[in-house]
């Protein structure tokens, strides 16, 4: 499987396909996979570079990466592929990792590109992955940071407190989104997150709603079967009833003609 | 031919005819409704059997014990009637 349509990386590419690509559409492929391919770079590096990574990816472990996503409080549709789930992994900026696993700071810290060694250790891992972020992209995420905090304070959202361990990360407020997204980006998606909200609780009640009223369409037409039955039944039971008094009638005649000698 | 003779005769002839026409045009009335190879019609056909399936004759014990009685009621009748005609 070799393709990338609609913009979802779905699966490997192989040596052949990746050269006949253009220089834009080989760097744009290797930013879903989180690498950067310098301008300069000749096709045959690139290629290189981006098998290697593909390479990678393949040998991440799905539950890892599940972690990651859950982490950025991202989703993908079930069943999709590590290319699929790297590339949504991709866009998180974030770097709170504190609360990831070993072997998700591992994982990210390749994706990233972060210089750690052979065997790291968690310490080293989340140093690496610090020392990895440019100054430029230090300074912008605490620009973010700092705007994150403005418009949370002007809106007056306070920081929810931290769910019992259920080992999932709590939904980001809208400080953890700009910081991640941009001013406009973290807005946007902050919205868009209200909106997917309240038309998800509007569907589960149009849900419920319709269940109801089959429930309810079930149980009359139940109620008139019986009915049906019911009346079948009557009607059976008065023409016995009936049968029986003319057979009584008719005893009687036959027994008073048998008697008085007629 | 007595009494009963003709209400019994009369009985089978007429309750005979009805229940045969009824029943005739019940079914033929349902097996059009039911017919088709569409989705609509398949779901349609597989709830009837379901609801068949879903009923309870204890609902109905009552009504069933009544006329059992009746029927037993009207062999011992025949069987008197038999008797005397003898």
């Amino acid at each position: 499987m070799a393709t990338a349509d609609d913009g979802q990386l779905l699966g490997p590419m192989k040596a052949d396909l990746l050269s006949d690509l253009s220089a834009e559409q080989r760097a744009d492929l290797a930013a879903r996979m989180g690498l950067a391919l310098e301008e300069d770079l000749d096709v045959n590096h690139a290629v290189r570079a981006i098998l290697e990574r593909q390479a990678l990816i393949l040998g991440f472990d799905r539950e890892v990466l599940a972690e990651l996503l859950a982490w950025g409080g991202c989703h993908v549709e079930a069943g999709a592929t590590n290319f699929r789930m790297v590339a949504e992994i991709c866009r998180i900026t974030s770097m709170r990792v504190g609360g990831l696993s070993n072997r998700a700071l591992l994982t990210l810290a390749r994706l990233r590109e972060a210089e750690v060694g052979r065997y790291p250790d968690r310490e080293e891992l989340i140093r690496a992955l610090k020392r990895q972020e440019s100054l430029r992209g230090k300074f912008e995420r605490k620009r973010r940071r700092l705007v994150g905090k403005l418009v949370a304070k002007l809106i007056g959202e306070t920081p929810a407190p931290p769910p019992p361990d259920t080992g999932e990360r709590p939904l980001p407020g809208i400080r953890e989104q700009i910081e991640q997204l941009g001013l406009v980006g973290g807005l946007a998606g902050r919205i868009r997150g209200a909106a997917d909200d309240y038309i998800s609780v509007k569907l589960d009640e149009i849900e419920r709603r319709i269940d109801r009223k089959l429930d309810e369409i079930d149980l009359r037409l139940a109620e008139w079967r019986d009915q049906e039955i019911a009346n079948r039944l009557r009607i059976l039971k008065f023409t016995l009833v009936a049968s029986v008094i003319v057979a009584v009638i008719s005893l009687i005649y036959a027994w008073l003609k048998t008697a008085l000698g007629m | 031919m007595h009494l009963f003779d003709l209400y019994r005769r009369l009985l089978v002839i007429v309750l005979g005819v009805y229940t045969v026409i009824r029943l005739t045009q019940g079914t033929l009335r349902l097996a059009a409704r039911l017919r088709g190879s569409s989705r609509r019609r398949r779901v349609l056909r597989g709830y009837v059997a379901v609801l068949a399936l879903r009923m309870r004759v204890r609902r109905f014990a009552a009504e069933l014990i009544q006329i059992a009685g009746l029927l037993i009621l009207l062999g011992l009748l025949l069987y008197a009637h038999g008797l005397i005609m003898e």
